[in-house]
């Protein structure tokens, strides 16, 4: 099953990642088939990308994580959303329209 | 932010915990995708190398988890610390040498450090120190800075700054007292009834003097601490009391001092303090200059306007009474543990600064031993370093490993300074030390290592880890990546070499200061040993006879000295025998009367005069020579005409040219005219290194005084003739304040300074050249060692080995020039500086110079044969093959 990846650049990751756990507190697993689905199967988060951003999203205090039981019955690390995460989401979510209505208007006229 | 921290220790901390989550974590994401491709319908089997092929390297999750978490830091420090003590080990020769060298170096610093602060820093003990200040007066023509009793209470009294004012003499006896069953010879020192309330001070047991008790008739006394302990710690003790044998006096012990009260007096154990009390006769002599004052300032008054207030008093002072307080300037100036004369403060940060800079010299000798030593180590990590940076290592990397490799060293040098240091110190905090002439004494001053002394040397081990780490890390990590892989040797000299050799430089050349102020001390020691003291002082043996405290009456004391004369000339071997109120180099000070000579205008000021009162036999008995006229016999009785014997000095500044024999003074003190009946020779008066000044000599038949020292010259060694003077003494009924002494005692009290700053700066110097010698020895080695190959190839050459000795030492003899001439010009750049300090040095001392120069020079050309022989000697197969 070859898909081409799209390079996600480091922010756009963590906007996901936030956008994602704002439904409900998921492990990694769940996180990253959850932008697979979502996505329409464009966006495969790898490991070695999405471990790392969910370390540094809990290292500024945006999500915390604790241990718990998956739906079948393994030990998982959950990660859900803080009040900052929330106000971040929004900031980051405003930020990310205004680049892409930017760069949509660039591309139409030019 | 927190948050972040939190996790930053936790990852730090609890790191086995830690790489269990994370693996935790990604074999859960391993095991969720495996389900996935089997319920997809693939095989187990292909379920899982697929998914582990969609991990990656599991790895290098870890590697950016870590390195995201940012705690590289710390855990490549840890790295880098245990990988140094490895290499450090590994090397133990030279590791140990340097830390050896670094040891000795930093507790010679950390005991000038701790003598700084126990000299400097430390304040004296009373609460809230910085409140209290000195009070004392400073006079143009005289050295005395004592203030009268008159004069104390009235500044006690009218001021408006202080809270209270006290006064104590600057003075410590030795008196031999009994308390309870124990005869012992005590310390004693004096203060007046509101001292211990002004310095704030509570008792440890019973009570302090209160105001008023320095007018009773019998004055109460404190014991302190280490007296109490000392003579039994009587928890009983207070209201029994202390008698003073020379004066039979019963003092009542009213209370003991706290642990930290050492006296009153820096520097000195006391075990009695007394009030002022007994000396009631100097409350109303305004002239009687003897108290130093210390006060308290109010709160809220500053040093200024205390300075402003007492400014005022003594100006009042001076109109009221101008006969003797005209000209006194009062100054004020914050206590401190030497509260007494600013030159004390002065001369005590001197000598603390000197102490420093020569122990820091010492640690920089060190350092730079320790700088080339690692310099050596580092040509052999040469590949080591090539391949670091090779696997990506920057050189800020490489830096800082081998900064730490030389931090372990300093940090374990600096620790075991301090560790010796404290230990040394620790025993010198309490000792005794016999001051010939006065007894025993026992010192109390706190060198004891404290926080502060610990925070000064972790400061100086930073220093010096930077200072021999530095050079020998910005050399290693300049990597030539190809040439040095490659095991291309270097021929002849390099960078590396002027580095080694600039370190071997300043080592020869702080060596050579520090000899070069061994030299002075002892040139200045001699020169004070070799004075002209104008008399003998060979045979003398004297002791002080105090018929006041005796109780023998005025009208008696004639004949009691007649007694005793008689009495010590019958003794076998006494050649003469003399009585006199003072004799040389004993008392620093002695009084002054002020003269004119009759004849000179009225107008003309009088001028101050120091005085002694002496026998008939004073002159013959010292072997002070007569040059004109007579000494004084018996025909200057009370009644006769008052005569007095001139010095030379004298004749030659009041009557030059002329012989004043038969001339006339105006004596200010009672209006009296002398007549001058003799001439006597010059001689010390007060101290060994004084210029020559005018003296007078009264006549003792003509003015009897209470206490004088009898004074014998023997045939043969003086110290025979202190017990048989004791027994002269206590025959005639008479108790002694005073042990009798030899001249000899007096002279070497009178070098005591000198003879100790001698030693101490031996011992430094000991230690620099040791250091020096060892540093240069290695800075030898291992040049030689390096060029072991090129030795190889010109012995296989031909060369002769006795060529490249030559070699070596001529280019020893250039560097060791080099520093020799450097340690010079700083030498006498420090003759100059510390002149003062020394008696007759010329800035440029070539008898000091020119030997510690051969010296240091013989030294070095020893140490470099010693050290390239063994390696010109070798076979040139063995040196080409060792690389």
């Amino acid at each position: 099953m070859s898909e081409s990846h799209l390079e996600l650049p480091q922010g756009t990751l963590d906007l996901l990642i936030l956008r994602t756990l704002a439904l409900e507190p998921q492990h990694g697993w769940a996180i990253s088939e959850r932008i697979h689905q979502i996505s329409s199967k464009v966006l495969q988060v790898q490991q070695g990308s999405l471990y790392p951003a969910l370390h540094r999203l809990e290292r500024h205090g945006w999500i915390k994580s604790r241990w718990g039981a998956s739906d079948n019955n393994r030990r998982a690390k959950y990660y859900e959303l803080t009040a900052r995460g929330r106000k971040q989401l929004e900031a980051e979510k405003t930020a990310w329209e205004k680049l892409t209505t930017a760069v949509a208007q660039i591309l139409e006229t030019a | 932010m927190l948050n972040d921290l939190r996790l930053r220790l936790r990852s730090l901390f609890k790191k086995n915990a830690v790489e269990d989550e994370i693996n935790d974590e990604l074999r859960f994401h391993f095991d969720q995708h495996v389900e996935k491709l089997i319920a997809s319908g693939m095989s187990p089997a292909e379920s899982r190398r697929r998914a582990r092929r969609a991990i990656g390297t599991d790895d290098q999750i870890r590697e950016q988890y870590r390195d995201s978490s940012g705690i590289r830091f710390v855990e490549t420090l840890l790295l880098d610390v245990r990988y140094g003590t490895r290499i450090l080990l590994k090397n133990w020769k030279p590791a140990s040498i340097a830390a050896f060298s670094l040891a000795v170096a930093m507790a010679l610093g950390v005991a000038g450090l701790s003598v700084f602060n126990g000299i400097i820093l430390r304040p004296p003990v009373a609460a809230e120190p910085k409140h209290l200040v000195s009070i004392y007066t400073t006079v143009p023509a005289s050295d005395s800075h004592n203030i009268s009793y008159p004069d104390y209470e009235y500044y006690r009294d009218n001021n408006h700054s202080f809270s209270g004012v006290a006064a104590f003499p600057e003075q410590v006896s030795r008196v031999p007292m009994t308390v309870g069953r124990l005869d012992e010879a005590g310390t004693v020192e004096s203060a007046s009834d509101n001292y211990f309330g002004a310095m704030g001070i509570r008792p440890f047991l019973g009570r302090f003097f209160v105001p008023g008790d320095d007018e009773k008739k019998v004055p109460e006394a404190v014991l302190t601490y280490s007296a109490w302990k000392r003579w039994g710690a009587d928890p009983k003790i207070v209201g029994k009391p202390v008698v003073f044998m020379g004066h039979q006096r019963a003092l009542t012990i009213v209370g003991v001092a706290p642990e930290n009260f050492t006296g009153v007096v820096f520097g000195f154990s006391a075990d009695v303090i007394t009030t002022l009390a007994g000396n009631s006769q100097t409350f109303t002599q305004r002239d009687n200059r003897w108290l130093r004052l210390i006060g308290r300032l109010k709160a809220g008054v500053t040093r200024e306007s205390a300075r402003a207030d007492v400014r005022v008093l003594s100006g009042q002072l001076a109109a009221a009474y101008p006969k003797e307080d005209k000209d006194r300037a009062v100054v004020v100036s914050p206590a401190t543990v030497l509260s007494s004369e600013p030159d004390a403060q002065s001369t005590a940060e001197l000598i603390s600064a000197v102490l420093i800079a020569l122990a820091l010299m010492v640690l920089l000798i060190a350092c730079a031993n320790v700088a080339n030593l690692l310099l050596g180590l580092a040509t052999g990590r040469k590949q080591e370093m090539l391949i670091r940076s090779a696997l990506g290592a920057n050189r800020g990397r490489l830096i800082r490993q081998l900064l730490t490799e030389s931090a372990i060293l300093c940090a374990f040098g600096g620790t075991a300074g301090f560790l010796i240091a404290s230990v040394a110190l620790a025993q010198f905090s309490q000792f005794s030390a016999v001051l010939g002439l006065f007894g025993t004494f026992r010192f109390a001053v706190d060198f004891r290592t404290n926080g502060i002394v610990l925070l000064m040397t972790i400061a100086l081990i930073f220093i010096a880890s930077l200072a021999t780490g530095l050079t020998p890390a910005i050399y290693a990590s300049a990597t030539n990546v190809a040439g040095a892989l490659s095991g291309e040797a270097v021929i002849g000299g390099t960078r590396k070499s002027h580095v080694r050799n600039a370190l071997v430089v300043i080592q020869v050349a702080i060596c050579t200061l520090v000899m070069v102020g061994v030299g002075l001390c002892m040139r200045s020691l001699q020169n004070l040993r070799d004075v002209n003291l104008g008399f003998s002082a060979r045979s003398l043996t004297s002791v002080m006879i105090d018929l006041q405290s005796n109780g023998v009456p005025e009208a008696q004391w004639p004949n009691s000295y007649r007694q005793l004369k008689q009495a010590a000339l019958q003794l076998g071997g006494v050649q003469s025998c003399s009585l006199a109120l003072e004799l040389p180099l004993i008392d620093s000070n002695w009084s002054t009367d002020g003269i004119r000579v009759v004849g000179a205008s009225d107008t003309a000021q009088w001028n101050q005069i120091p005085v002694n009162t002496v026998d008939g036999d004073y002159f013959t008995t010292l072997g002070i020579p007569l040059l004109r006229g007579r000494a004084f016999n018996s025909s200057d009785s009370k009644r006769a005409p008052e005569v007095v014997v001139i010095n030379h000095n004298m004749a030659k500044t009041y009557w030059p040219g002329a012989d004043p024999i038969g001339k006339q003074m105006h004596i200010q003190d009672g209006n009296r005219v002398v007549t001058v009946v003799g001439v006597v020779g010059d001689s010390k008066y007060n101290a060994l290194d004084e210029t020559v000044h005018p003296v007078i000599y009264y006549a003792l038949s003509q003015h009897y005084l209470p206490g004088l020292l009898l004074t014998i010259r023997t045939r043969g060694n003086p110290r025979f003739w202190l017990q048989p003077l004791s027994q002269m003494v206590r025959n005639h009924g008479l108790q002694l304040t005073f042990l009798p002494f030899t001249f000899n005692e007096v002279m070497s009290f009178s070098l005591l300074i000198p003879i100790l700053t001698l030693r101490v700066v031996s011992v430094l110097g000991a230690l620099a050249l040791m250091l020096a010698i060892l540093g240069l020895y290695g800075a030898i080695f291992y040049s030689v060692n390096e060029r072991k190959r090129e030795i190889g190839i010109r012995i296989a050459l031909g060369a002769q080995p006795s060529h490249l000795l030559k070699l070596f030492l001529r280019q020893t003899a250039i560097i060791s020039g080099l520093g020799v001439s450097v340690g010079l010009f700083l030498g006498v750049a420090a003759t100059i500086l510390l002149r003062s300090q020394f008696y007759r040095i010329s800035p440029v001392e070539m008898q000091v110079l020119i030997p510690v120069a051969v010296a240091m020079i013989l030294i070095s050309m020893g140490i470099a044969y010693m050290a390239a022989r063994p390696w010109i000697k070798v076979e040139p197969m063995e040196a080409v093959r060792h690389t």
